[in-house]
């Protein structure tokens, strides 16, 4: 899906390209940030279902183990971008301050290598998916509540893809700071447009 | 070259990157899959481990405690209640020696048993306790260094975030950590009221600045039914959230869930949510979702790779031949956590470490729930000690009076870094303290 950024290949308006992608983060955020919510409010229903009516809501159990590795893989892009992603910035703090240079370098190498990983992870990944959607593969009992496994496979694959390029771009950002005049860029590699 | 040195380099090289400044997750993830490629010399093998780890590891209803924790951590500092349970413990203690400072050690145990998070507490006491006991005179770095020092309370106090992870990586009982937090939390509170009371007794100069007044009543006087107003909800918010647990009506899962709802109607109650707050508080919560459950999936790839690797199973039965008992064991293991303190985050530590030493503490027959305890008091202290304590980074963000320095903040917080490791030797000779509660 967010494969479309697609014209790299115009230096005048990098800006706009980049607020596109943006937006495909901040949307996929969204719609994770909301989940937690409605998380929220189906696991108290189950509860005061139960509790009250003694009627449980079938399905609650398996809906939020699917739901939680579909929120982290929604909002895993815009957790990096917004710099959210734990690391311990004490030696690229230090660098920044005293060799810029060799500071965005490090970074940079830091997001390109972020950016393999997730791609690796990418391509291993394709195959789950395309398991889960051939062959129908369901959670939850026969007759009772069933799920289908396949849309929390095919967030997976996005959510790296989205990972993907937020490594590439935000690489892409320490390396132009390398180049650029401006050597010296304050706080940590996410830029806060 | 071996399959244990392979592990080794692996640990080795991952300590390595994450001091670089590489994302935690990416480090692990990165060279767990390099030593499984290497170990079993097979490119598919390795990069199927990644794709289903990131299926699997996270797919459990039990993960949901962790968003549905922090956002009640969330709503309830939003809410105000932090301010609330420090005026009531200020009304409590505000008369004694050094009041102010037992009475932030009282308000952070309190709010603690409705946060999982350090951070949670460091930043909101940073705002409600510090202007105030610098208005009565107190020495600067002796009020961050209280503020700092109690916020370690939030993460070992249930409902705890580090408790839940432990919970996760060793398959222990979450609930079972929770009741076991409970004393220790305790115990640390009452040693750090104490150390406060020497220290305001003993070297009142460094309490306060000579000569300021020593009537601690703030300008207003609460009333007990003004107090008793005031605590009554967060007191009901506990013992809905721990009592349910404890009494066994709710999973983890569910008291995070009933938690949240409880302290989201807190948060309404008190008119401190609009449509924008709360769904910056959703953002926010999401993100330190992320940050953990992706550092779960991770820790999973690295745990695999430790396994494959032989490493643990090397390493347990050299102790086995060298007759190390398990207080020889422990000491070291606490040595290192305390080391990687000192230069990483907490769930880091938590995620490095846990998988490594889980296997070779087992054969000793020890009780994991009192094992996660120690742990967890361990890998606190590195919140608060230089030069990476998240929680002293917290405390002078969030401070409005630039003119205390990150210097100020951890040498204020030392008195209470030592009061911690006093501690945290007592919960490992007296394993009841933490499991007396446990049923």
């Amino acid at each position: 899906m967010p494969d479309n950024p697609g014209n790299q290949k115009n230096p005048n308006k990098p800006r706009s390209r980049r607020f596109r992608y943006s937006d495909i983060t901040s949307v996929m955020n969204s719609i994770g940030t909301a989940w937690v919510f409605v998380l929220l409010v189906i696991i108290n229903m189950d509860i005061g279902g139960r509790a009250l009516f003694n009627h449980p809501i079938r399905g609650v159990p398996e809906i939020v183990a699917l739901s939680i590795t579909a929120c982290v893989f929604l909002q895993l892009a815009h957790t990096l971008k917004v710099g959210r992603l734990t690391r311990s910035d004490l030696l690229l703090n230090w660098l920044h301050k005293k060799h810029p240079g060799i500071g965005a370098l490090l970074q940079g190498l830091h997001h390109l290598i972020g950016a393999v990983v997730m791609m690796i992870m990418f391509k291993a990944s394709l195959p789950l998916f395309a398991k889960a959607w051939r062959l129908d593969v369901y959670v939850g009992a026969e007759g009772d509540f069933m799920a289908p496994v396949w849309p929390v496979k095919l967030i997976i694959i996005v959510g790296c893809v989205a990972a993907t390029i937020q490594f590439i771009l935000l690489a892409w950002n320490d390396f132009k700071s390398l180049g650029g005049r401006e050597l010296l860029q304050p706080g940590s590699g996410s830029d806060s447009e | 070259m071996s399959n244990i040195q392979i592990g080794v380099l692996s640990i080795i090289g991952i300590l390595f990157l994450i001091y670089a400044g590489m994302h935690v997750a990416i480090a692990l993830t990165l060279l767990s899959f390099l030593g499984v490629w290497f170990i079993r010399g097979n490119w598919t093998i390795a990069s199927k481990l990644l794709a289903l780890a990131a299926a699997d590891s996270i797919s459990g209803y039990i993960f949901g405690v962790v968003p549905l924790f922090v956002l009640m951590g969330m709503f309830i500092s939003i809410s105000g209640i932090g301010k609330d349970t420090f005026d009531v413990a200020n009304r409590l203690f505000g008369r004694l020696g050094g009041g102010l400072g037992i009475a932030t050690v009282a308000a952070n145990a309190v709010f603690a048993a409705v946060t999982g998070i350090s951070i949670a507490s460091a930043a909101v006491f940073t705002k409600v306790a510090v202007p105030e006991m610098m208005r009565l005179g107190y020495r600067p770095r002796f009020a961050v260094g209280v503020v700092t020092g109690s916020s370690v309370l939030g993460m070992l106090i249930p409902p705890s975030l580090l408790l839940i992870l432990f919970g996760v990586l060793t398959e222990t009982s979450i609930g079972d950590l929770f009741k076991a937090g409970i004393m220790p939390g305790i115990v640390l509170s009452a040693g750090f009221s104490i150390a406060i009371l020497i220290m305001a007794y003993r070297f009142p100069g460094y309490v306060r600045s000579n000569g300021s007044e020593n009537r601690e009543n703030g300008s207003e006087l609460m009333s007990p039914a003004g107090a008793l107003g005031k605590l009554i909800p967060i007191a009901l918010l506990i013992a809905l959230v721990l009592g349910g647990i404890y009494a066994g009506w709710f999973t983890p899962t569910e008291s995070g869930a009933v938690g949240a709802l409880g302290a989201l109607v807190l948060a309404l109650g008190k008119r401190a949510l609009s449509w924008s707050k709360l769904w910056q508080v959703l953002t926010e919560t999401g993100h330190v979702t992320v940050s953990i459950l992706f550092l779960i999936i991770s820790a999973n790839i690295y745990g695999r790779m430790l396994a494959l690797s032989g490493i643990t199973g090397f390493v347990g039965t050299w102790i086995a031949e060298s007759g190390l008992g398990l207080y020889a064991v422990l000491s070291i293991y606490l040595v290192v956590v305390l080391l990687m303190g000192t230069i990483l985050d907490s769930t880091s530590i938590m995620m490095i470490i846990v998988p490594l030493i889980y296997p070779i503490i087992q054969p000793f027959g020890v009780n994991f729930v009192w094992f996660g305890l120690v742990t967890v008091i361990a890998i606190e202290v590195g919140l608060i000690t230089p030069p990476l304590g998240i929680a002293a980074y917290v405390v002078k963000s969030t401070l409005d009076d630039q003119s205390i320095s990150l210097n100020d903040v951890f040498a204020g917080a030392f008195p209470f870094v030592i009061i911690m490791i006093l501690v945290l030797a007592l919960v490992v000779i007296f394993p009841q303290i933490s499991l007396i509660l446990v049923g």
